[in-house]
């Protein structure tokens, strides 16, 4: 058979002095690559003493990707390849490449509108269209999130561009509405001490700003009351379960009657 | 009777303390220290129960802290609380334009225990009370603080200072054209430090294995760094330390050191005004 064998293919490469050129290519590669990993997490402990783990992890990226075109330089040098040729056959393949990889591109660009426009960071908890979940990364690509039943999710940059994003934990403090109604035979000014009250029993609940108490209309079934509650964004469960709790034993307790309650999506 | 100090806690017993509102639970098992806390409906005032046997009590739930070094003694010592405390005077105050005036109240503290290898090792923190918690600045922006309700007092001896609580002193300048009415005060407990009046004799160090409790009467009462509030027009008041200076020094000695050391070296200063620019 007068096929090729695998020496002839390989002769090229097996000549003592390209060996060892391609060693010393890949041993370069292995240690630079080691060191600007250290690098990257040095320089990112340093950024998030001082600032935030978004900073941190935004600086790590800069420097690996920063540090990884300078290696790809550094070896490509080391093996003799001309910079100025690959660069022209970058140039050709660059159109085609750039046809196949509109949307990587795209959600890069939207990548980079998201980083400088911070409209969340990591560990916010952001819902998107039907997803709601905490940030786990910010990628050039798409973010990651950890939904609240412990599911990931990855959302490309560009979806996130063009959908509403609600950040829910991008203020300190939170206010919970909780909306029922009483009859009408209801005391009011006695209800709403009650109801200060009951907030000013609950530790989680905070004094400033002070709840709101509102007294909505006069609906069919009874007077409609909102009771506005503010705490801090990390009590969210605690004050839910303990306003609920503290408002039916006051209600039982005060004989306060009560068709419906429920508690709005938060404002 | 004293609270503070260090106390023997032998093995396998129960040890109550009741400061204000605070009733805490200690158990020792060798190197374990079991710890419990709640809160009673009323305050014990003026007679705190300091290390007392008592049988197990009933729905407390126990934390468990083991240490490096088996030691039977145990130290209370006291602390400011963890956060600033927004005071809220049980009046408004109004002071006249361009006037001074020097306020006092009495702050509740914090109960630290510390046991273990060279009484170094946190066992426990905890209020004499529960405060509520408040928020300080506007909702995008601010500080989560304690809230607390006190009476605001003229001169230091009209304060009642219960066991569990410090002495705190407020000066307040009002350098405006127009009269201040001030309905809280943010006191930021977290970089104030606690001091203790001069004992005749070798100054002590900090609430060491050395001061007893039981025989050390002195100690009854702390008091905290003095705070200045300037008032220079609406809404905007500047809050700073009081100065240690001698005449604090000549008759007080600090037993506490504040929680956060206030910082204010250049590159502190850079970073934060990096960080404000930036909004990083």
């Amino acid at each position: 058979m007068s096929g090729i064998t695998v020496r002839e293919v390989l002769a090229p490469v097996l000549q003592p002095g390209v060996a060892v050129t391609i060693g010393r290519g890949v041993l370069v590669i292995l240690v630079l690559f080691a060191a600007l990993k250290v690098v990257a997490f040095i320089v990112g402990r340093l950024v998030e003493r001082r600032f935030s783990r978004q900073s941190m992890m935004i600086t790590r990226k800069i420097v690996t990707y920063l540090g990884s075109v300078l290696i790809v330089l550094v070896v490509l040098a080391q093996l003799g390849i001309s910079l100025t040729g690959l660069l022209g056959a970058f140039g050709i393949a660059g159109v085609a490449i750039g046809f196949a990889a509109q949307t990587s591109v795209s959600n890069i660009i939207s990548g980079v509108f998201l980083i400088s426009e911070k409209s969340f960071e990591l560990g916010d908890l952001v819902r998107v269209g039907e997803n709601t979940g905490v940030v786990l990364s910010v990628d050039l690509l798409s973010i990651k999130i950890r939904t609240l039943d412990n599911q990931f999710i990855r959302i490309p940059n560009e979806t996130l561009i063009k959908s509403e994003v609600t950040t829910i934990t991008r203020f300190p403090i939170r206010r919970m509405n909780f909306e029922f109604t009483v009859a009408y035979n209801t005391n009011l000014p006695a209800l709403q001490q009650s109801l200060y009250e009951v907030v000013e029993s609950i530790p989680q609940c905070l004094d400033e700003p002070r709840p709101l108490y509102l007294i909505k209309q006069f609906g069919p079934r009874g007077v409609d009351i909102l009771l506005g509650v503010w705490f801090a964004k990390e009590d969210f469960i605690e004050v839910k379960n303990r306003v609920h709790e503290r408002l039916k034993e006051r209600f039982e307790r005060d004989g306060i009657e009560v068709p419906v309650i429920s508690v709005l999506p938060l404002s | 009777m004293q609270v503070w100090g260090a106390f023997q806690i032998t093995d396998r017993n129960t040890y109550q303390w009741r400061v204000c509102r605070l009733r805490l639970y200690l158990f020792r098992d060798e190197r374990q220290w079991f710890w419990a806390s709640d809160y009673a409906a009323d305050s014990v005032g003026d007679r705190p129960v300091v290390a007392e046997q008592v049988g197990e009590p009933s729905e407390v739930q126990w934390q468990r802290l083991i240490t490096r070094s088996l030691s039977p003694q145990v130290v209370v010592a006291p602390l400011l609380p963890d956060r600033p405390v927004v005071v809220v005077p049980s009046e408004a105050l109004s002071i006249a334009a361009r006037a001074e005036v020097r306020l006092f109240f009495a702050l509740p503290l914090w109960l630290q225990l510390r046991g273990g290898e060279r009484l170094s090792e946190t066992l426990c923190e905890v209020g004499v009370t529960q405060l509520s918690n408040t928020w300080l600045g506007d909702t995008f922006s601010g500080r989560l603080c304690y809230g607390f309700r006190a009476s605001i007092c003229y001169e230091p001896e009209e304060v009642a200072v219960p066991p569990g609580y410090s002495l705190c002193s407020l000066q307040i300048e009002n350098r405006s054209e127009t009269v201040a009415t001030l309905d809280k005060l943010a006191i930021p407990c977290d970089i104030m430090g606690l001091y203790r009046r001069k004992q005749p004799g070798p100054s002590g160090p900090e609430f060491g294995p050395e001061s007893d409790g039981a025989r050390e009467p002195a100690l009854s009462l702390l008091r905290s760094n003095e705070i200045i509030l300037s008032y220079t027009r609406e809404r905007e008041l500047q809050i700073r330390l009081g100065p240690e200076n001698a005449a604090l020094q000549a008759e007080w000695e600090r037993v506490t050191e504040p929680r956060v050391r206030a910082q204010d070296s250049v590159w502190h200063k850079g970073v934060s005004l990096l960080k404000r620019i930036g909004e990083y």
